[in-house]
């Protein structure tokens, strides 16, 4: 059965990484987020991910991963200060999804739709 | 599509452009490679390889344009990118259904207000209306019964000059008692008993005058003719005389 729950203490930790499977990791209290699991390594504490993507929304990293690449978000994060960075994230990761849903047009897709409301409600008043 | 001249995008990434490079027809030489280069760094170009391998080719030049868009609005806007320009669409779309929902409360309230009026002008047209012809009717129906009694009348006058007696000549009195009021618009006027008409008349109608003295003396004759007497200085009630004769 799986489940588990993380020990106390300085550094310990359980992370689950799949049913009925636990480990103990001493690095970090925290399991492994989304993206070291999708990545398969080990989610250190350091881990830039980790505060932005977690383990529950394995799709939001998935998606990011698919169109923009793991190293090109670590080079965008870093490139920016700690308080942006998870608005960063959550934008980098509304255009991963929107691509994904429309290889072709992507969130430009929405942000055409949104100008035709514009337009149309300018025109109504 | 040439293979000596690399495209934009193997120009960024020093590559051989080979036949049927991927990025070729979408990246020329020219400025091909600025416009690589923001594609690359957002998205990357195996990436973006990746993409347009699984989009048809006819619309793979539209996706190569919305992604160099979004490329060109994260350089921009490192932490937004393009999801700024969303938010604000989103926004003045909100505003501006908030907006029109505000007009059309108040063009329904004032749609009301005018048809409310509308029915009211018209309530008070009808009546109107109705008021005129009621009018109308009642003056009409009094006017064809003073016809129907002027003939009435014309009739019952006609019929008293030819038979005094009959019962219509009572009928006629009794319309005339009965409707006095209406008596002076088609009848002379009946003169009143006035000492001062005969005055009147003596002084306005010298013939009249000169008439009834004579039919006054022509009477005086008569009398005395019969009695042989001066009734002539009874001359104020000859017809007590006349009568008192008879009875002798």
């Amino acid at each position: 059965p799986g489940g588990g729950g993380g020990d106390g203490g300085g550094g310990g930790g359980i992370s689950i990484l799949g049913p009925g499977l636990q480990h103990r990791k001493h690095a970090t209290s925290h399991s492994p987020c989304a993206a070291c699991k999708f990545l398969r390594r080990k989610c250190t504490a350091e881990c830039v991910f980790a505060p932005y993507f977690p383990p529950d929304q394995p799709h939001k990293f998935a998606n990011v991963h698919k169109i923009f690449g793991a190293s090109n978000i670590t080079k965008l994060l870093n490139e920016l200060p700690q308080h942006q960075r998870e608005d960063a994230v959550n934008s980098l990761a509304y255009e991963a999804d929107a691509r994904v849903k429309d290889p072709v047009y992507g969130c430009v897709g929405a942000i055409s739709l949104l100008q035709r409301q514009v337009a149309q409600l300018q025109n109504e008043l | 599509m040439s293979s000596g001249a690399p495209c934009g995008a193997c120009k960024f990434l020093r590559r051989k452009c080979v036949r049927g490079c991927v990025f070729a027809p979408y990246f020329g030489a020219e400025q091909g490679a600025a416009k690589f280069a923001a594609v690359h760094k957002i998205f990357g170009a195996s990436n973006v390889a990746k993409l347009l391998l699984h989009i048809p080719v006819p619309r793979r030049c539209d996706a190569v344009i919305t992604i160099s868009y979004e490329a060109q609005a994260r350089l921009s806007d490192p932490v937004y990118g393009c999801v700024a320009t969303i938010f604000a669409l989103q926004q003045q779309v909100s505003s501006l259904q908030a907006e029109l929902a505000m007009v059309q409360a108040a063009n329904r309230q004032a749609a009301a207000a005018a048809a409310a009026l509308v029915q009211q002008h018209h309530h008070q047209h009808l009546q109107q209306q109705l008021l005129i012809q009621q009018t109308t009717g009642a003056a009409g129906q009094q006017q064809q019964a003073h016809q129907v009694q002027q003939q009435q009348y014309v009739t019952e006058i006609a019929a008293g000059i030819s038979n005094p007696s009959s019962s219509s000549h009572g009928q006629f009195r009794s319309l005339m008692n009965t409707d006095q009021s209406n008596f002076h618009k088609f009848q002379i006027p009946p003169r009143h008993r006035d000492p001062r008409d005969h005055k009147q008349l003596q002084q306005h109608d010298p013939a009249a005058t000169q008439l009834q003295e004579h039919h006054h003396h022509h009477r005086h004759q008569i009398i005395s003719d019969h009695q042989g007497r001066s009734a002539a200085r009874d001359c104020r009630k000859p017809r007590e005389i006349m009568i008192r004769r008879k009875k002798n």
